[in-house]
């Protein structure tokens, strides 16, 4: 019985060593191309994109880098999660660096993401104490329950952790600044005429809404410069009525929090209907993603600097 | 409740400590209360159905008469056609109480049983509760009988910590296959099946494949948990699956799955329809278009489709079920009709059985077969069912395009690397295992100390937990 027990203690204290290394340390393992502590020792930058998966697969890193002389970079792993941008914006700022300019998402899907894990890159990310700060803020919403306790201090991004050395090596491939590089072949037009969706039942999810109001609050109050970006969506969902209500909402959060510039997908004059640019309703192309990139750089050249809010 | 609920360790806690503490003459009334209470706690409206079929099925056959027999049957089979089916139109059940086609099944072996005369009827009607109701198995089974569970329910036991050391450990791998194998493959397979349109060749491969494993995983993976914790109790449970994969044919693959199920199918419908006038009339007919047949393989074709479109049927009603049944009967069929043709062939090919390249030829064919009836079984039509035999067969390809588009049910895009890497290593792990287990290696038991630290570590680690019920608990 007694080897028994220390078969179960050795068991749980593997448990407990992956589990402090994952929440303590792992945001300090080296990730050459991607990440919040690789940004931190970049030192001051020019130009900081803050987002999701949007911003991963629709913005070029080295078309930026030719306009702000390699002084910018993406971060891309809230995971449609304006609950986690919070927490992420606090860590940067704590680093110590000034950032020119931070872009932010207005996707307005955002807003109707129930609080959850949905990229556990950003708890890989984080420091230990803004871990805590990002839990709180998911706990404060009604989602969260024992097992999501579970998944964000134990099995969250263990699959990284454990594959490291072998995956690292692979993502150093395929992502630059923490942007994608992969030449992303368009969906055909059929594919993206016929992809199904219903959005119809998605409705504002005041913590999102409420993190919103937040980040601009908190960039208010340590004067940081900002400007929030709608990426364009392929048409069918850009104007399916729910998402321009989505929109609205999000506007409107803005504007109540006295933003009034931002940057809507109507504002850059990319053809959302041209199916060479869309990998999918939301993802661009390499083709798409190089096309926004560039319009979206003129246009924040045209701006530059007073207007970027605040 | 169930055995993922988190409160299910403590519930088992209680109730072992509950069942060793009285004194033995209470301790199998003690185990009807805990069942009960068991049963309860998943919703307490499945109760009253539970106990309609416990009470009316003990009054019935407390004779053993054909008219109890066929007052059980209507009582229990109208009781499972109602709320499994939905025929008739306007009076559809708004719930389906947990366990019913299993604790129907064990109902009707019982009364089976005692109406042929193989058992006595049990006269305490609490005794016969316990029976059907014990909760290790009423909600998936095994589907036990009583001549291999009553006696043991009832008689006294004594705690042993070589029976805890025993059970917990397959406690252990159930858990393991679920929770971490079973839940991790969900996604993909989910993700896929839902919209099967959406993806190329490879990808439903691959996910007709995750899927053979994921139900392996999670109904072993169940089966595991209660006969681990039936061990402990010192209750053994029927075992229902033999490493079933490992066949090199399709019936032996069917004498390793849900074996309780299969044995109860053969004992009660396909021995007696054997037997029957009809399906001797049935068979002389066949005989007369096949002559060279023979009659002793024409006498079971049959049984064999009743059985299996019948088998198909159980699992609910769909197409997809009764195509799954068919695929099977046709398959079983074949197998026994051709048995005899194929004896000739490998004698003239001087085929060596125990060769191992044929060993392993077999063993992938079977296990071929076994995927391909998976995708009526698991496919949400039967549309969605031609839809995926179509495109694995005309459009495979292994282009980096395809390769590329398998890895996005994995999820979120820049991860899906290593949650690829991950279940790779997670299903060849257990494939060695199951390997070592067949083979009857020794090492597993002289490592087990290891094994059961690197579970309890890779459950805790990469577990998915709070996600889902067990597959079979559908059923």
């Amino acid at each position: 019985m007694k080897k028994a027990f220390i078969s179960i203690a050795a068991g749980l204290a593997v448990i407990a060593a992956f589990v402090i290394f994952k929440n303590i340390f792992s945001c300090y393992l080296p990730a050459k191309n991607r990440g919040i502590q690789t940004v931190i020792r970049q030192g001051d930058l020019e130009l900081l994109f803050l987002g999701s998966s949007t911003f991963r697969c629709n913005i070029d890193m080295p078309l930026v880098d030719e306009a702000y002389d390699g002084r910018d970079y993406d971060i891309a792993y809230a995971g449609n999660q304006p609950v986690a941008t919070v927490p992420e914006y606090e860590e940067l700022r704590a680093g110590g660096n000034s950032y020119g300019l931070m872009v932010f998402d207005l996707n307005p899907m955002l807003l109707s993401q129930a609080v959850k894990i949905s990229d556990a890159r950003v708890i890989w990310d984080l420091t230990f104490p803004s871990k805590l700060r990002l839990w709180k803020g998911m706990k404060d919403s009604e989602e969260t329950d024992l097992s999501t306790f579970y998944e964000f201090f134990v099995t969250s991004g263990m699959d990284d952790l454990i594959t490291y050395p072998i995956t690292e090596p692979f993502y150093l491939t395929r992502y630059y600044k923490g942007a994608k590089t992969e030449e992303t072949p368009a969906s055909s037009r059929e594919y993206l005429e016929n992809e199904s969706f219903d959005i119809s039942k998605e409705k504002v999810n005041e913590s999102q809404r409420a993190a919103v109001a937040a980040l601009v609050r908190r960039c208010r109050e340590d004067g940081q410069r900002f400007v929030f970006i709608e990426t364009p969506h392929y048409y069918r969902l850009a104007d399916d009525p729910k998402y321009r209500q989505l929109k609205s909402v999000f506007v409107k959060t803005l504007e109540d929090e006295g933003v009034d510039e931002y940057i809507l997908a109507e504002d850059i004059e990319m053809d959302n209907r041209n199916s060479e640019f869309f990998e999918d309703m939301t993802h661009f192309s390499a083709a798409g993603r190089r096309e926004y990139t560039r319009l979206l750089l003129e246009y924040l050249k045209d701006q530059s600097p007073s207007s970027s809010i605040d | 409740m169930s055995f993922t609920s988190i409160w299910f360790p403590f519930f088992c806690a209680l109730s072992i400590a509950a069942y060793f503490l009285v004194p033995v003459r209470y301790q199998w009334k003690t185990l009807l209360i805990i069942s009960l209470v068991f049963y309860s706690l998943a919703n307490p409206v499945y109760l009253p159905f539970l106990l309609i079929s416990i009470i009316t099925t003990h009054y019935f056959m407390l004779k053993g008469t054909g008219k109890g027999l066929a007052a059980t049957l209507i009582i229990n089979l109208g009781l499972l056609v109602y709320f499994r089916y939905n025929l008739i139109p306007g009076f559809n059940s708004l719930i389906v109480p947990l366990g019913i086609s299993f604790y129907t099944f064990m109902t009707l072996g019982y009364a089976l049983d005692v109406y042929n005369g193989v058992i006595k009827p049990e006269r305490n009607i609490f005794k016969y509760a316990l029976f059907i109701s014990y909760f290790p198995q009423i909600t998936q089974g095994p589907i036990g009988t009583w001549e291999a569970m009553g006696r043991q329910l009832i008689e006294p036991h004594y705690f042993d910590a070589e029976r805890l050391k025993r059970g917990g450990y397959r406690i252990l791998i159930g858990y393991f296959k679920k929770l971490v194998i079973a839940g991790r493959l969900m996604f993909y397979v989910d993700t896929v099946f839902s919209s099967p349109g959406s993806y190329g060749a490879l990808t439903l491969c691959t996910a007709v494949f995750f899927y053979a494993i994921e139900l392996y995983a999670d109904f072993s993976g169940y089966m595991d948990i209660a006969a681990g914790l039936s061990e402990i109790l010192g209750i053994r449970l029927s075992e229902n699956f033999l490493r079933p994969y490992f066949s090199r044919t399709i019936p032996e693959y069917w004498r390793r799955w849900h074996i309780t199920l299969n044995e109860w199918f053969r004992d009660h419908l396909f021995v007696p329809l054997m037997a029957t006038e009809f399906n001797r009339s049935f068979s002389d007919g066949l005989k007369k278009v096949l002559p060279k047949a023979k009659t002793a393989a024409l006498r079971t074709m049959l049984p064999l489709f009743v059985v299996w479109l019948t088998t198909g049927i159980w699992h609910g009603a769909a197409w997809t079920y009764l195509g799954w049944g068919l695929y099977y009967a046709v398959i079983m069929m074949a197998s026994t009709g051709s048995a005899g043709i194929m004896k000739r062939v490998r004698k003239k090919l001087k085929w060596n059985a125990k060769n191992r390249f044929i060993i392993i030829f077999q063993t992938l064919r079977t296990f071929f077969i076994v995927c391909l009836g998976y995708i009526f079984f698991r496919a949400e039509s039967i549309q969605d069912a031609a839809l995926i035999f179509k495109r694995i067969f005309t459009g495979a390809s292994l282009s980096p395009g395809a390769v590329k588009q398998s890895l996005i049910p994995f999820g979120n895009g820049h991860q899906a690397i290593a949650s690829a890497l991950i279940l790779t290593a997670l299903i060849l792990g257990l494939f060695i295992y199951e390997l070592l287990e067949e083979r009857q290696d020794d090492r597993l038991s002289r490592h087990r100390l290891f094994l059961a630290a690197a579970m309890i570590a890779a459950t805790g680690l990469l577990g998915i937990f709070g996600q889902s019920n067990f597959l079979y608990q559908a059923f």
